[in-house]
């Protein structure tokens, strides 16, 4: 296969050479053929004539060598190509109609992709993610229900809070001190309050929302 | 097959293919001139035979087609599929109705 790929490739990028040779190639073989037949005592005119007419046509022999190379059908594509060009050229409306549709599905699916891709089939990088939980800072007094939290406050909880196996910090959106897993947090099993084991599947890991210095 | 073998003798050009194959068959077997080429293209592009371009005997340009490794493989595949074949058919015309 790769080697009928290269024999292909060379004779499509030395395409004047391989025809010029397989020209070549043929003539050469009709004037042996007529100098053995003159040899053989026919006549000069009469050789000719019989050489050409036992050889076929040769633009069906160029044609059958063509595609034993593999070239008849870069030959069409090439050819229908620029038949599909011309014609597009000549009524620009239609070439217009096509296109702008084709642009545009090709657009947004290549949007669409990007979006399922990020939020679907990437993970989220840490274990487990499917039970991460984020934690805020509430302030029942100023009336702030959700705000950030400071390096203070993440190193406090960091390892203190039952049912926490880990925490990172993040910033805008952007992963900012992630230890991955804490080297001195431990899973959830060791959080566990003796007393009393949760019913509920603890949240493996914390993400505290922000920072605030 | 035919050709593998007319070009493992000797190298030969393509009007040479016809001549050696014409001869070492006793004149029996000849090949159409017209489709002897596209044939020899084939199994070039197989990498059955490759080809060069040398001088002929009357010192013109010609191209002279050689037997590859692979191409040695497949002639030595094909003469013993060939074999078998004739071996079984020559076995099946010869026999008499004593033997069915």
């Amino acid at each position: 296969m790769l080697k009928q790929l290269r024999s292909l490739f060379q004779a499509a990028a030395g395409r004047h050479g391989f025809e010029k040779n397989m020209a070549d190639e043929l003539k050469f073989h009709v004037d042996q053929y007529v100098v053995d037949l003159v040899r053989s005592g026919v006549p000069a005119q009469e050789a000719q004539r019989r050489a050409r007419i036992e050889f076929g046509s040769f633009d069906n022999v160029r044609e059958d060598c063509r595609q034993a190379r593999g070239l008849r059908l870069l030959d069409i594509t090439w050819r229908t190509s620029r038949h599909a060009l011309r014609a597009l050229r000549h009524s620009p409306g239609f070439a217009l109609a096509a296109l702008i549709p084709l642009a545009l599905c090709i657009g947004v699916n290549l949007t669409i992709f990007a979006v399922i891709d990020s939020v679907l089939l990437r993970p989220l990088p840490f274990p487990d993610a499917d039970r991460l939980v984020t934690m805020y800072n509430t302030y029942p007094q100023a009336h702030v229900d959700r705000d950030g939290s400071s390096y203070t406050n993440y190193y406090e909880r960091r390892g203190n809070i039952a049912g926490i196996s880990g925490m990172a910090l993040f910033r805008k959106a952007q992963p900012f001190s992630v230890t991955h897993p804490p080297r001195n947090v431990c899973r959830p099993w060791k959080f566990r309050p003796a007393s009393s084991p949760p019913s509920e599947p603890l949240p493996s890991w914390a993400v505290s929302s922000g920072t605030k210095r | 097959m035919l050709i593998l073998k007319a070009v493992s003798l000797k190298p030969l050009h393509g009007y040479g293919v016809l001549l050696r194959i014409k001869q070492i068959s006793n004149d029996a077997l000849e090949i159409p001139q017209g489709s002897l080429y596209p044939a020899l293209y084939r199994l070039e592009h197989q990498d059955l035979i490759a080809s060069e371009w040398g001088q002929s005997d009357n010192n013109r340009r010609a191209k002279f087609y050689t037997l590859t490794t692979t191409g040695r493989k497949r002639l030595k595949q094909e003469l013993a599929s060939w074999d078998r074949l004739a071996t079984a058919i020559a076995a099946a015309m010869k026999t008499v109705p004593d033997e069915v």
